[in-house]
Formats: C-alpha cells, sequence, structure tokens
C-alpha cells in the first residue's frame, strides 16, 4: 500500500479542510481573541550526572542556536521513557535546574588559606601548580614503600580521592590508573553524597 | 486463605509502571468525550457553527459505536505488521452502510446548505465511496471532495475503531516498533498525547482513524525520527498544556496535548480549538504531519 510516510499539511491548513467546503469557514477563525506571546524552547534529552544511577532527562532550554543569543536552560524533567527512572527524579535531581542557574556555582578555582574566611580567585594554572605540589609533598612524607614483610606496597593513605559517578567505562579505568598508580587506597564516586 | 489452584504458577505480576506498546480505545467512550469537549469549546470558538456540526456527528459516531452491526472482520492481516491495513470488500460494504445510517440522522439536525451536501453523498455508487474511503486512509486526502471527507472519515473511524481493541488483544505486542503510523490500521495520528499512565510524561500518538494510541519516543520527531533539533512552542506559558513539536530537519509538526496536565481534553476537538497555534508555525515555514479527523485539511504535493 502507497501511504504517505513523508506527509505534510498545506499552510493554512483550515482552508483547504471540511470547515471551508462546508461554508462554516469564519474571517476569525485565525484571529487573536487575546494577545498572546508565541515562546518557543529547544528540547534535549541528557542524563543526570550527580549519581551513578544516571536518571533520563529532558531540558528545554530558551534561546536559537543564534550566534548572539546565549542559551539557558529553563526546566529540566525526568524523561518518562528512560529505562532507569521512568520519569521520577529524586529531590536532588528534581532541584537540578536551580543547580544550573545557582549564582553561587564555582566558574574558577578559588583559594582560601588557612584560617581565613575569605576566597580570593585565582588562575588554573597556579591552582593546578599548588594542588600538585602539596600531593608531591604529602606523598614524600607518608608513602608505604614497604610492608612489616618487606614487600613492596607503596601505599598512599594520607590522601584519598573523590572522583565523577557518571563515567562512561573508559573514564573509570583512567581514573583507576591515575589513582592506583599514585599508590592511592580510598578512592570513591560522589555517588554517596 | 486462598485456595492451591487460585495461586498463578509465575509468582509477581509485570510492574504497573511497564510500558505498554499499544492502547486499545472505548470507541463509544472516546466519542462521548468528544462530544462534550466539542460543546464546552464551542462557546469560546470563532467556529461555533462547525463545532455544533461536529458534535452531532459525534453523537452519532457514539451512538453507532453501541449499536450499529459490524458483521465479522474476515479479512484481517493475523500476522502482518498492520492487521487492519487491508480489509476487503467485505469492511467497505459494511462501512458504507454505517455511512448512510449516519448521514440519514443527521439530515434532519443540519441546515439547508450542508443537507444539500448530505443528500448528494447519499446519491453515490459504493465505487465512489470505495475509491475515496481508500484514497483518505492512504493520506490522499486532496483526491477527495472536501465536503465529503468530513462524514467518509467519520463512518470509516466508526468502523475501524470497532474492530481495534479486538486486534490489539491478538496483537504480540513485543513486536510493536517505534513508529510514525498506526501499528494497527496504518492510518496517521491526530496529534501525541502526554499521559499519566502506565507512567506520567509517556507520549503516545493517537490515530486518526481507529483511536487506538502507540507509544512513541519523547523528544524525537514524529515524522522524520531524528532527535538533534526539536523546539517545543507554545502561548504564553512554557508549560501550557497544547503544545507543538517542530522538527528543524523535515519542517514538520506534531500537536502535543498534555492530557495528564487536563483530563477532559480531547486530540480532535482541542487539534480543532488550537488553530491559531498552527498558523503561527505555518507561517514560520513549519507543516503538520497529522490528520484532524474533524478538519480533514489537505496535504502538499508528494515529495519525492
Amino acid at each position: 500500500m502507497n501511504r504517505r510516510q513523508f506527509f505534510k499539511l498545506c499552510a493554512s491548513s483550515a482552508a483547504t479542510s471540511a470547515i471551508s467546503a462546508l461554508g462554516l469557514m469564519s474571517e476569525k477563525a485565525y484571529a487573536a481573541v487575546r494577545e498572546f506571546k508565541l515562546i518557543s524552547a529547544k528540547e534535549t534529552r541528557n542524563n543526570c550526572c550527580y549519581c551513578s544511577v544516571g536518571c533520563g532527562l529532558l531540558m528545554y532550554s530558551k534561546g536559537s542556536n543564534g550566534k548572539n543569543t546565549e542559551q539557558s536552560i529553563f526546566h529540566i524533567e525526568g524523561d518518562a521513557d528512560h529505562p532507569v527512572n521512568r520519569g521520577a527524579l529524586c529531590p536532588k535531581g528534581a532541584g537540578l535546574v536551580d543547580y544550573v542557574n545557582s549564582p553561587n556555582r564555582l566558574k574558577y578555582p578559588e583559594y582560601r588559606a588557612p584560617g581565613s574566611n575569605e576566597w580570593t580567585r585565582i588562575s588554573w594554572s597556579e591552582a593546578y601548580k599548588r594542588i600538585a605540589r602539596l600531593m608531591k609533598d604529602d606523598r614524600d612524607a607518608n608513602l608505604i614503600e614497604k610492608n612489616s614483610a618487606g614487600t613492596t606496597v607503596n601505599r598512599w593513605l594520607s590522601t584519598g580521592m573523590m572522583t565523577s559517578s557518571a563515567m562512561p567505562n573508559e573514564g573509570g579505568y583512567i581514573t583507576q590508573k591515575f589513582a592506583r598508580a599514585l599508590g592511592l587506597v580510598a578512592i570513591d564516586t560522589i555517588a554517596r553524597n | 486463605m486462598s485456595h492451591t489452584v487460585e495461586i498463578p504458577m509465575v509468582p509477581g505480576s509485570e510492574s504497573p509502571l511497564e510500558l505498554k506498546p499499544l492502547k486499545a480505545a472505548e470507541p463509544q467512550a472516546v466519542y462521548h468525550r468528544r462530544a462534550q469537549r466539542l460543546l464546552s469549546l464551542a462557546k469560546d470558538s470563532p467556529l461555533a457553527d462547525y463545532f455544533e456540526l461536529c458534535r452531532r456527528l459525534v453523537v452519532i459516531q457514539a451512538r453507532l459505536a453501541g449499536e450499529a452491526d459490524f458483521g465479522q472482520l474476515l479479512a484481517w492481516g493475523k500476522d502482518e505488521a498492520i492487521p487492519l491495513s487491508q480489509l476487503g470488500s467485505e469492511a467497505e460494504s459494511y462501512w458504507q452502510g454505517l455511512l448512510q445510517q449516519l448521514l440519514s440522522e443527521l439530515l434532519p439536525q443540519v441546515d439547508d446548505s450542508i443537507a444539500r451536501v448530505v443528500r448528494l453523498l447519499m446519491q453515490q455508487s459504493p465505487e465512489q465511496l470505495t475509491l475515496w474511503g481508500r484514497a483518505l486512509r492512504q493520506g490522499h486526502v486532496s483526491e477527495v471532495p472536501a465536503r465529503f471527507s468530513l462524514f467518509i472519515w467519520a463512518a470509516m473511524g466508526v468502523y475501524w475503531s470497532h474492530w481495534a481493541p479486538m486486534v490489539i488483544k491478538r496483537m504480540d505486542q513485543a513486536k510493536v516498533e517505534q513508529q510514525s503510523m498506526c501499528p494497527v490500521c496504518g492510518c496517521h495520528p491526530v496529534a501525541s498525547v502526554i499521559v499519566d499512565e502506565p507512567r506520567a510524561g509517556l507520549r503516545y500518538l493517537h490515530c486518526s482513524l481507529c483511536e487506538s494510541e502507540w507509544h512513541y519516543i519523547r523528544a524525537h520527531c514524529t515524522s522524520c525520527g531524528q532527535d538533534k533539533e526539536m523546539t517545543i512552542w507554545s502561548l504564553d506559558d512554557a508549560q501550557a498544556q497544547v503544545r507543538i513539536e517542530s522538527c528543524d530537519e523535515c519542517h514538520g509538526y506534531t500537536k502535543m496535548l498534555f492530557v495528564e496536565k487536563s483530563p477532559s481534553m480531547d486530540v480532535a476537538a482541542d487539534d480543532l480549538a488550537t488553530l491559531m497555534l498552527d498558523s503561527e508555525l505555518n507561517a514560520k515555514g513549519f507543516g503538520a504531519t497529522t490528520v484532524n479527523p474533524l478538519l480533514m485539511a489537505h496535504e502538499t504535493a508528494q515529495e519525492q
């Protein structure tokens, strides 16, 4: 049977419809009964990144893909089609849109000196240098190279690592490689917070 | 305590949240709700006369759905993907019988100009009606005189919606795929409905002919299937109960009715009541990819 898979109605569809053919078309059919504003939103499917369950989300954002318009997410809901959460979200997930748009969101590295209550902005290279320096110093001071039986163990127990919960297999593999190579034992994901 | 024979062999039942690919309609209930909805929407509509005509038509559909003789369903495709797409000449004469009943009941309820159309349609030969019916079911709406298509479709709808629930019971739901046309009869959807059962937020497409609903994943184009660039349109409120989902790739669109927010809505009636939203989208170069049984608008020329 030759059905129309690519089927589209004429613009001003009512003009070609039974309404006008039966003489019941009104000039006011399209007239605005009130003032209105046409709103458009981009619809995107994604996953919640805040725990390892990985719930499905539908996100709605304002702003087109134009150069001068910034897209902003204004609504997030659970994805009913998703096999894991079936449309439901936990309280953390239900508040996602406020996380995304939070004015307190961390966008650059900041430093608070011991005893101070002031955060100061620092550059990424400063931050990386400082993290590397402190890690190296701590590791040099506390690395356990051999156990009591004299076997090489290379354990670094004085530092732990918190990693992402919503990683693919490859991300998890690289995280393990990095952390274990340093001798880290305490590794956990943010799935538990 | 229950008797041992009452305890099922396989413990537990499937989750009530389990996705159902197909939902059978209760045609009489659908028509009753549609008639009520048309009545309440007519009050504020610039097309009040047309709404009233549709309401009378739908009331007759409801009566026929409950009382008419539908014979037996002989030539349906038990093992085919779309079991109610080719039904043979038997079905043609049954729906044409329904058409005559429908028209003769409507005749005394309409004014002279529409009565003339009704009488003219009653005089058409079965061969002609068969051709028109087939053209409409294949989506060639423009091949049928627009003044007849509303009534022809209404009669066919009563016939197909009567058999669809029985056929759905015998279909293997596991084999139903995501598709833009009705898996039962092969016709176009009226619109998307966002339901609250089996779980809130699922989208079903509502068939324009047999009133069955089939699941279709959200945020995908219901016509071409892509999911990269989908846009939602609404008037005033981004969370409005009627929205349009348009596709930047094929420039088609489908209306979405959030029935979970407003359970009294009916796909056909509420689509008809929101033509203004259509005209906004048409002005932006988008075209509807749906068929409304109460509108029967023409399709654009066949795209290659």
